[in-house]
């Protein structure tokens, strides 16, 4: 699942169908112009708050998840300038550990733009796209990330 | 009126098929739909479903986020979002 927006690849990825690719993020946010590209990978890692982590579940409101994407690229687009590219994909579905989660790249003429739209995008991401995580231990259980409250609506 | 609500994250547990279907007055709300859905979650699952989740919860369209006093009159579907946990 993806959605339009000039000079940005933003999507939804079904792990059952296909890995997240930062190979082809990379040549997507490339430009002959382009001085500079940063990169962030989110990965599942093995250990959370002490405990052993054997796979991670993404659940994602995609429809919702795609039109935030929309509205972190275009505000990355009026702070760093219309040349920016960037590309914004993440996950849905169960992941083991080492499994990409996330991926976030930034192209732009200089390196101080690229840095500042991908720590822009992630941080936006974490608090404002709807998708959760679940955690499978390597006891059995299983936990839902506590999590961000979205926010600037109630009342 | 009658609206389908999908549920994500933690409140998708309470139903295997990921959505319940709610009859509200006419003229809902957001608020109504919120106590709407702690009653029917409560009977229906008992200690199961967590009021504490719903208070730090929003409800959404597929387009946005909804205010409290938004009218659900034209949405067929809307979603309860509890905090976020992605990347």
């Amino acid at each position: 699942m993806d959605i339009e927006r000039p000079g940005c690849e933003l999507a939804v990825v079904d792990v059952a169908q296909a890995a997240l690719d930062p190979a082809a993020a990379l040549d997507f946010v490339a430009d002959p112009g382009f001085g500079g590209i940063a990169m962030f990978v989110g990965r599942v890692r093995d250990l959370n708050h002490g405990r052993a982590v054997t796979a991670v579940s993404y659940d994602i409101f995609a429809p919702l998840a795609l039109q935030q994407f929309a509205s972190i690229a275009d505000e990355a687009m009026a702070r760093f300038g219309p040349r920016l590219r960037l590309h914004l994909s993440h996950a849905h579905g169960r992941l083991g550990i080492g499994g990409l989660a996330v991926v976030v790249a930034a192209g732009t003429p200089h390196r101080d733009e690229a840095f500042q739209a991908c720590r822009l995008a992630i941080e936006a991401i974490k608090h404002r796209a709807p998708i959760w995580k679940q955690e499978h231990f390597a006891d059995g259980d299983s936990e839902w990330s506590q999590g961000c409250s979205l926010c600037g609506v109630a009342g | 009126m009658t609206l389908t609500l999908q549920l994500f994250g933690a409140f998708r547990e309470l139903e295997s098929s990921g959505r319940l279907t709610l009859e509200l007055p006419e003229h809902a709300r957001v608020a109504d739909l919120r106590l709407a859905f702690a009653e029917a979650a409560k009977a229906r699952h008992g200690e199961r479903f967590r009021p504490g989740l719903l208070a730090v919860s929003v409800f959404a369209s597929d387009q946005e986020l909804l205010r409290e006093d938004c009218a659900l009159a034209g949405l067929a579907q809307v979603a309860v979002l509890p905090p976020v946990s992605g990347g």
